[in-house]
């Protein structure tokens, strides 16, 4: 029994590391604390539900059609916050992206109703069975996904040209800058991709979970507990954080009273705040 | 001179009327969400009662005199439901409060109906704790029910588990409960099904009860936990979005059980077998009742809703509709002028209530901390979802269809 939970600790982590990811690096980059990343992924789990719904479009392949939106999302969203000073910019950016996270779900609501929906697909109730634990189709993909994404990502971030600029940028922004790294254009990219990532995670989470408009509430306050577990705008890190918080969710879950399940998750990020605030891989390695 | 004349007749005048008036009508105050996201409910409720307040007036009313619907605007929020029912006691003058649709704002209204000693009808809140006394909270003697709580929503299913699926398994039977951790499911969970288990050890035996996150995102890792323990019987107190991911990762996680039930909620809806992509074929939900379903009073009031409403009435049709008439029935024990006295006087007529409607039967008496609580455990009725559809199966009197077990 506790194999069949570690494994679906770790499936659940893998989409947790993806929300996270887009998450950390906004906030390794350009210190924006991003509320809006949550809706971002309710954003991606409607177009994949309209895709899916209307054209019959798969969601794990439909994000190649919705990436460019998010990026035009995410360079619109960056134009409001470029004004705001650095020294502001972590609580500035809290409200403002707040503010538009409200905005945004509401909308939502008023174009889509407030009524739950789902994806189904044909396999949606297939499973197969690895070291006695019965995986579920759906799971293992989106997990698969999840886990192939942070991988090309994370070689992204260390092996392309743009991707050391981005770290770089992180790093430090005026060295950056005198090795002739436009920051502005790549601070605007930066954004633009973490709103990606967390479109694609909304897409691949919609055939395992449900759909609307205040959902994103549900991912926000995770994702920011891993981002700070695995340390900020380390790739690497949140993959880790994901993992760990899954895990231990799952462990949670089985073995202890319902009211200490929210504290172990609690518990792992108080230790980690007090014991090593740079998160677990936070301040060696910024990837 | 003149002046001062002229102002004592307007006064005596208005003293006057006003007193005519209140001796032709008999008003019913109802704080109910007309407007926000309970406006869907509060207008089922305003057909309700307009249609039973029209049948009683179309037959001379109680005691000769007409009854009067005021309804105030909630908005569903609790703070505003007080406003609104002080508003209702004091300047409207109402006999009695009845209905509110929320457990919240029936929550907020009870203690003003108590301090002012009026009368209030619940025919929809579920909380226990409305009627229920507590140590540090005693008994709203003012405030009646007369739909059951969220307590006894589990009743048939406790019911059909005593007098079909025991004697059919001769042996003792393995039982995994999970519920919702927020109010709703802790009143199922405390006042309704635990001490149901917990009382008949001898044929049944809890071997999972746990509380679950409304919110959790994998609810596998917990569905394992139930599937190793091998219940024969997995009982659910679930909403709608936890209840389709529990559904879905059941069948993931290969939990098997001989019967599957939920307590109403998320399990009667409709959108739990779309959602969930049928995933709830077959399950067994626990809950109020619509009436009577099957005697020809309860047909003649659907056919007459269905003509004048154009649309299948459900639960809260049912309750508000008869709600007026139990309180019609009490009113009739009202003989003075005064409205401090006809309020006692109405108290004391529905504590008399011993009726039967088309929604069963209503007597409010005191039981277990109860007060002024009808003994609705009987106006619960089981349902099965086959095919796609929710059919009562159980009581027998009130089935549509056989259970399939």
């Amino acid at each position: 029994m506790i194999i069949s939970i570690i494994i679906n600790g770790l499936l659940i982590g893998c989409i947790y590391s993806l929300i996270a990811v887009g998450l950390t690096v906004i906030f390794g980059v350009m210190r924006i604390i991003n509320m809006f990343h949550g809706d971002a992924v309710m954003l991606g789990m409607y177009s994949a539900y309209l895709l899916h719904e209307k054209y019959g479009i798969s969601p794990y392949i439909s994000p190649i059609i919705t990436a460019p939106a998010f990026l035009v999302i995410g360079l619109a969203i960056y134009k409001i916050l470029e004004p705001i000073p650095p020294k502001q910019r972590e609580m500035s950016s809290l409200i403002i992206t707040l503010g538009i996270s409200f905005v945004t779900a509401t909308l939502a609501m008023l174009i889509w109703t407030a009524d739950y929906r789902t994806v189904n697909l044909s396999y949606s109730q297939e499973v197969f069975d690895i070291f006695g634990t019965r995986i579920g189709y759906p799971a293992f993909f989106s997990s698969a996904f999840s886990v192939i994404l942070i991988i090309a990502f994370y070689f992204f971030m260390t092996k392309t040209f743009l991707g050391m600029s981005i770290r770089a940028t992180a790093i430090d922004p005026v060295s950056a800058s005198l090795f002739g790294v436009n920051v502005k254009v790549i601070s605007m990219l930066t954004f633009g991709i973490g709103l990606v990532l967390a479109g694609v995670a909304g897409a691949i989470l919609s055939p395992i979970f449900y759909i609307y408009p205040f959902v994103g509430s549900n991912f926000v306050i995770k994702a920011f507990t891993i981002v700070v577990l695995g340390g900020m705008g380390s790739v690497t890190g949140a993959l880790i954080g994901g993992l760990l918080l899954g895990v231990s969710e799952a462990l949670a879950s089985t073995f202890l009273e319902y009211s200490m399940k929210d504290i172990i998750a609690f518990i792992i990020f108080l230790s980690v705040l007090i014991f090593k605030p740079s998160g677990i891989l936070g301040g060696k390695s910024r990837v | 001179m003149l002046k001062t004349l002229m102002f004592l007749v307007v006064c005596l005048s208005l003293i006057f009327t006003q007193g005519v008036f209140a001796q032709e009508v008999f008003k019913i105050g109802a704080p109910l969400p007309m407007t926000g996201a309970g406006a869907a409910f509060g207008e089922k409720f305003k057909k309700a009662y307009t249609m039973a307040i029209d049948e009683i007036n179309a037959k001379g009313g109680v005691n000769g005199k007409k009854l009067e619907l005021v309804i105030d605007d909630t908005q569903a929020k609790p703070a505003t439901a007080v406003t609104n029912a002080k508003k209702l006691i004091t300047s409207d003058k109402v006999v009695a409060l009845i209905g509110g649709w929320s457990s919240g704002v029936a929550l907020a209204v009870a203690p003003v109906a108590q301090e002012n000693k009026t009368p209030y009808l619940l025919e929809h809140p579920a909380l226990d704790d409305i009627t229920k006394q507590t140590p540090d909270k005693p008994a709203n003697d003012y405030v009646f029910r007369l739909q059951p709580t969220t307590g006894m929503y589990s009743a048939a299913l406790e019911d059909f588990l005593e007098k079909v699926v025991y004697p059919k398994e001769k042996k003792k039977l393995k039982v995994a409960y999970l519920y919702v951790d927020n109010a709703f499911g802790q009143g199922v969970a405390k006042n309704g099904v635990l001490p149901f288990f917990q009382s008949k050890k001898d044929k049944f035996e809890l071997v999972v009860s746990d509380a679950y996150n409304e919110k959790a995102m994998d609810y596998k890792p917990l569905l394992i936990k139930v599937k190793n323990a091998n219940p024969d019987i997995v009982v659910l107190t679930s909403y709608l979005t936890d209840g389709i991911l529990l559904a879905k990762q059941t069948k993931e996680v290969g939990l098997k059980a001989k019967l599957f039930s939920g307590t109403g909620a998320g399990h009667s809806m409709q959108d739990i077998y779309e959602k969930s992509g049928g995933a709830v074929e077959g399950y067994f939900t626990s809950g109020p009742w619509h009436g009577e379903i099957n005697s020809p009073q309860w047909k003649k009031w659907r056919q007459d809703w269905e003509k004048k409403f154009k649309y299948v009435p459900g639960e809260h049709e049912i309750e508000g509709y008869v709600a007026i008439y139990v309180l019609a029935e009490a009113l009739k024990n009202v003989k003075s002028k005064d409205i401090v006295k006809q309020r006692e006087e109405l108290q004391q007529g529905l504590k008399a209530v011993n009726m039967n409607t088309i929604f069963g039967k209503v007597k409010f008496e005191n039981f277990d901390g109860y007060v002024n609580q009808n003994r609705a455990h009987s106006l619960t009725a089981l349902a099965q979802w086959q095919n796609g559809k929710l059919l009562q199966v159980w009581p027998k009197s009130a089935a549509e269809a056989d259970f399939k077990y």
